[in-house]
């Protein structure tokens, strides 16, 4: 089985890993899906490629992040039998504690004044 | 599903570039995302972001998956260290056995010579093979400047002839080899000097002012490298030279008779040339550079035209006489130093191989140790493919491993080799850990680690999950186990045998060859060359009353039997001239009656000295006077060539144009042949011609003398006498006759020893390896073995068993071993002296020998199974 640690022993986290656990944090997706959302959510300034879409995957599944769904637990109207990845609890713990350091960082950025706009 | 377009088959290809489970992991879904971007964005913006992804991503997937498995093995060898230490160090000492063999063959055949364009060097000879003499005489200087005048093939031709030279520059008087060169041997070895200036053609003219080139060893170790040097004079042979450059190390003799590095010449002079030479003689090493694109062949072609056309207007000197011409990587080594070198070469590389073959069956057993956790690793997803690359890994990581230790080894080993290799053997300073041994050492080990790897790989992945989980692990061991093992026995088994025989063959050979008779008496005699300088002993009179002064004073030690000299000692370095003799009843009409004779200027009571048997007629004698006819003796071969008839005494035969009376026959002496060592031991002994030194004066002699008292004892004495009549002269290095004959045999002797040392290692790991195989099957049969003993077996019927199962697949091996030596038998019977290659009671002892190691082998694992306990092997499981 994957080794769960701390969570904090993961951060922090890469960008890609980052966006992905959040890609499956409301929902089960696939891969295209995942890559998507990422898009979607970035305005198109991160467009996931296939190798580091699936590198990661693949990483974050030994890790145990995320964890890829069995046929039975697949959405029924997917007829291409696309794999669908789930995010773990610890999964899901790595990602709050990489969204809980993100923003201790941009509130010390903030105070040092270099976020402009509303504050 | 719609049919796959092209793109999409393209990037199912490029997916390959990932790991292979990476791509049979995700490939499919990598597929259908390039579908659906492709239908979403348009093929040509999405291939560009796909080409800049493989690019980036593949080899850092590979990376992280090597990572990944490097990691996984060293945890599993973690488990097992005994194992994986019997294993490295079996790997660390074979891989360091080869690499260091390696680098003797690479550091002396194969590396190129330090010149520019060496490729274009050659070494010529004159070649007597029409007349049964050989291709590889010297060269003679009238025929040499013929080569000059009219050979298109050359860029520059070259000869050159050692010289001793004494040196008084710092106290005591030095005796220093060096050459006599023609300038166009810096064109020949395009070096050009450290300091001052080449050697000129006007420096050879015999009118010209004495100059002198320094090598950089002399240079270094008497001048400290001072480049102020240049301009001062030397004093050699009591002629005062101009020192007027130095020359690289790199700047020597380069070809057949190069004696190793203790060899080199120290110091070069002109080669100054006496046109009034017989054509006949051969005194002369020649070098040359070929043209570009001119080949050897083309070479050789143009010389033997050339040759043919000298041998019709110089019938007298050059009757079948042609020229050959030879790489000097190739003359500088009697060529069976190349098949010795080659064949321990082989040798050591199979020992490699049993030495491997016994790592893969360590390594099988412990694989079918692990058949369970393979099964479950199977059972939990993991594919096939990613097991056997993830042993495989483990296999060759532990090979690299060892293979660095191995380097070690070969440091170590490749000194050892160093100081055993005789100094007849040229270039042993090339010998080093380069980088091109380093690539073989790593390469050897990568294809050993996959070699060893590779079965159990193989295995896992087509293990059988089911059988694997059901049977406790042990099922697992299919008929397909049993053969590879088996295999390996039998492997084993046969390269040790042909390993054994070339081993005994060869040591044979060394026995007989060392007590072959050698003409001569060495036992008890010592030996000396001593030179006389011109300057002091000015004529052939002054030379003659040194030499007899000097015999004279050392025959009146009191430990001294008898004293002789002569022009140089068999076996041992020194000027070897060939002349033609021809019988003089006969001269210019009958070919017949024409030979080729070393000749040698001997001393009254030589003969006694040596030990060599005088046949009929008398010895040179105090009758023998420069003024009294010319008188010769000839040695017993040289009797039978020139007068097949007998009655050889009292005839006149003819050398250098005058005639000489036959006075005596001597018996036959190995070690005097043309060449500069005068052959070896095997070499059968030529035709000598004997002249009186009263009668031939000559400026460098070989002192023969025979005591009863050892070489410290008589030194000082022969010493003082030297001093006594030439203060001037350098003092004479004593060596012992023996010391140069075992010399002689030295590099035959550092072949058997490293073919012994190979063959009895590979012997030792064959019976590990029978061993190793036998007790693993033994325990396989356990159960079969306790229902034997249980049904009433003996302990004779199941030592019988276990060693028939053993011997059958040894035999078998040794059939084929035996086979192999058979087909060996060209290579190895070059090397042999006395003793057939396919000798019959050879192989005959060498499968008894076999035999013999496999029954050991087998005996403990055969006694072992005799204390089977049934009762216990019936509950096994």
């Amino acid at each position: 089985m994957p080794p769960q640690t701390n969570p904090d022993d993961y951060l922090p986290l890469a960008v890609a890993t980052f966006h992905i656990l959040v890609a499956v944090a409301d929902q089960d997706r696939h891969g295209y899906a995942i890559m998507q959302d990422v898009a979607t959510r970035t305005n198109g300034a991160l467009k996931l490629s296939p190798g580091t879409l699936y590198g990661s995957i693949r990483r974050m599944l030994d890790e145990g992040l995320i964890v890829e769904l069995s046929d039975r637990q697949r959405p029924d109207e997917d007829d291409e039998r696309r794999r669908y990845y789930r995010i773990t609890a610890f999964g899901r713990s790595v990602a709050q504690a990489e969204a809980a350091r993100l923003a201790t960082l941009l509130r010390q950025a903030k105070a040092a004044g270099l976020v402009p706009g509303r504050a | 599903m719609a049919r796959s377009t092209i793109g999409e088959r393209v990037y199912r290809r490029l997916l390959r570039l990932y790991p292979r489970d990476f791509s049979e992991d995700y490939g499919e879904e990598m597929t259908r995302l390039y579908r659906d971007r492709v239908r979403g964005e348009g093929a040509t913006s999405v291939w560009l972001a796909l080409l800049a992804d493989l690019a980036r991503t593949a080899p850092s997937e590979q990376i992280s998956t090597l990572v990944q498995d490097v990691r996984h093995a060293w945890r599993t060898w973690r488990r097992t260290p005994v194992l994986a230490l019997a294993a490295m160090l079996t790997l660390a000492l074979g891989v360091g056995a080869n690499t260091a063999v390696f680098s003797v063959v690479y550091g002396v055949l194969l590396k190129p010579l330090p010149y520019p364009d060496a490729d274009r060097l050659v070494e010529v000879f004159e070649d007597n093979s029409r007349a049964g003499g050989g291709p590889f005489f010297r060269v003679s200087l009238l025929n040499y400047l013929s080569w000059v005048e009219r050979a298109r093939s050359f860029e520059a031709v070259a000869v050159f002839s050692g010289r001793d030279f004494t040196l008084t520059e710092h106290g005591d008087p030095e005796r220093i080899v060096g050459s006599a060169v023609t300038a166009s041997l810096f064109k020949v070895l395009g070096l050009a000097p450290i300091v001052g200036r080449p050697l000129a053609r006007e420096d050879e003219d015999p009118g010209a002012a004495p100059v002198a080139v320094l090598a950089e060893s002399l240079w270094a170790r008497a001048f400290g490298r001072d480049p102020a040097v240049v301009g001062r004079p030397i004093m050699l042979n009591g002629v005062r030279h101009q020192i007027i450059g130095v020359v690289p190390a790199a700047f020597r003799e380069i070809g057949r008779t190069q004696i190793g590095s203790a060899g080199a010449g120290q110091i070069f002079v002109p080669l100054t040339m006496n046109l009034a030479e017989d054509r006949g003689n051969h005194t002369l090493r020649a070098v040359g550079r070929l043209r570009e694109r001119v080949s050897l062949d083309q070479a050789r072609d143009e010389m033997r035209r050339l040759a043919a056309v000298m041998e019709g207007e110089f019938p007298a000197t050059n009757r079948n006489w042609s020229v050959w011409i030879e790489r000097p990587q190739h003359s500088m080594f009697d060529p069976r130093v190349r098949v010795s070198l080659l064949l321990l070469l082989g040798a050591v590389g199979v020992v490699l191989l049993i030495a491997c073959a016994n790592v893969a069956n360590l390594v099988l057993a412990r694989a079918t140790g692990r058949q369970r956790e393979l099964a479950v690793r199977a059972a939990l997803g993991a594919r096939p493919a990613r097991l056997a690359r993830q042993l495989l890994t483990e296999n060759v990581s532990l090979a690299l491993v060892s293979g660095i230790c191995g380097l070690a080894v070969a440091g170590v080993s490749m000194q050892a080799l160093r100081t055993l290799i005789p100094a007849t053997i040229p270039r042993v300073e090339e010998i080093r850990l380069d980088g091109t041994v380093l690539v073989f050492g790593l390469f050897i080990t990568t294809v050993c680690g996959v070699f060893f790897g590779m079965a159990p790989a193989m295995r896992s992945a087509r293990a059988n999950l089911l059988t694997a989980l059901t049977q406790n692990g042990k099922g697992a061991i299919g008929p397909s186990h049993h053969r590879w093992r088996h295999g390996l026995v039998v492997a084993q088994t046969g390269l040790a045998t042909t390993l054994v025989v070339m081993a005994a063959l060869l040591l044979q050979s060394l026995v007989r060859l060392q007590h072959v008779p050698l003409g001569f008496e060495p036992g008890g005699v010592l030996t000396a060359r001593v030179s006389t300088p011109q300057v002091k002993f000015p004529d052939a009179a002054a030379r003659l009353g040194f030499q007899r002064t000097l015999l004279g004073s050392l025959e009146t030690l009191p430990s001294v039997r008898s004293v002789g000299s002569m022009t140089s000692a068999p076996f041992a370095p020194g000027v070897r001239r060939t002349a033609t003799v021809h019988d003089r009843a006969t001269t210019g009409r009958s070919a017949d009656a024409r030979a080729s004779a070393l000749q040698q200027i001997v001393s009254p009571g030589l003969f006694r000295a040596l030990g060599v048997r005088l046949l009929t007629g008398r010895d040179f004698s105090a009758q023998d006077q420069p003024g009294s006819p010319l008188v010769a003796i000839v040695s017993e071969s040289l009797a039978r060539s020139l007068w097949p008839n007998g009655d050889v005494v009292g005839r006149a035969l003819e050398l250098d144009g005058r005639s000489h009376e036959v006075v005596g026959i001597v018996g036959d002496t190995r070690g005097s042949d043309g060449t500069a060592r005068g052959g070896g031991l095997d070499r059968d002994p030529q035709p000598v011609l004997y002249v009186s030194s009263a009668q031939v004066p000559q400026g460098t002699l070989a002192l023969v003398i025979r005591t009863d008292a050892a070489l410290p004892a008589i030194l000082p004495a022969v010493r003082a006498a030297v001093r006594d009549i030439e203060p001037t002269l350098p003092v004479p290095e004593l060596r012992p006759l023996d010391e140069w004959i075992a010399e002689s045999v030295a590099q035959p002797r550092l072949t058997t020893t490293l073919a012994a040392v190979f063959a009895g290692a590979a012997l030792f790991l064959t019976m590990v390896g029978i061993f190793g195989v036998i007790s693993c099957a033994v325990g396989q049969r356990t159960q079969e073995i306790g229902v034997r003993i249980a049904l009433g077996a003996g302990r004779a019927s199941v030592i019988g068993l276990v060693l028939r199962s053993g011997l059958t697949w040894a035999g078998g091996g040794i059939a084929i071993g035996l086979v192999g030596a058979w087909s060996m038998n060209r290579a190895i019977g070059s090397l042999l002296f006395n003793v057939s290659a396919t000798d019959p009671f050879t192989f005959a002892g060498t499968a008894f020998a076999l035999t013999g190691v496999a029954a050991l082998a087998c005996a403990l694992p055969a006694i072992r199974a005799t204390r089977i306990d049934p009762v216990n092997a019936l509950r096994g499981d």
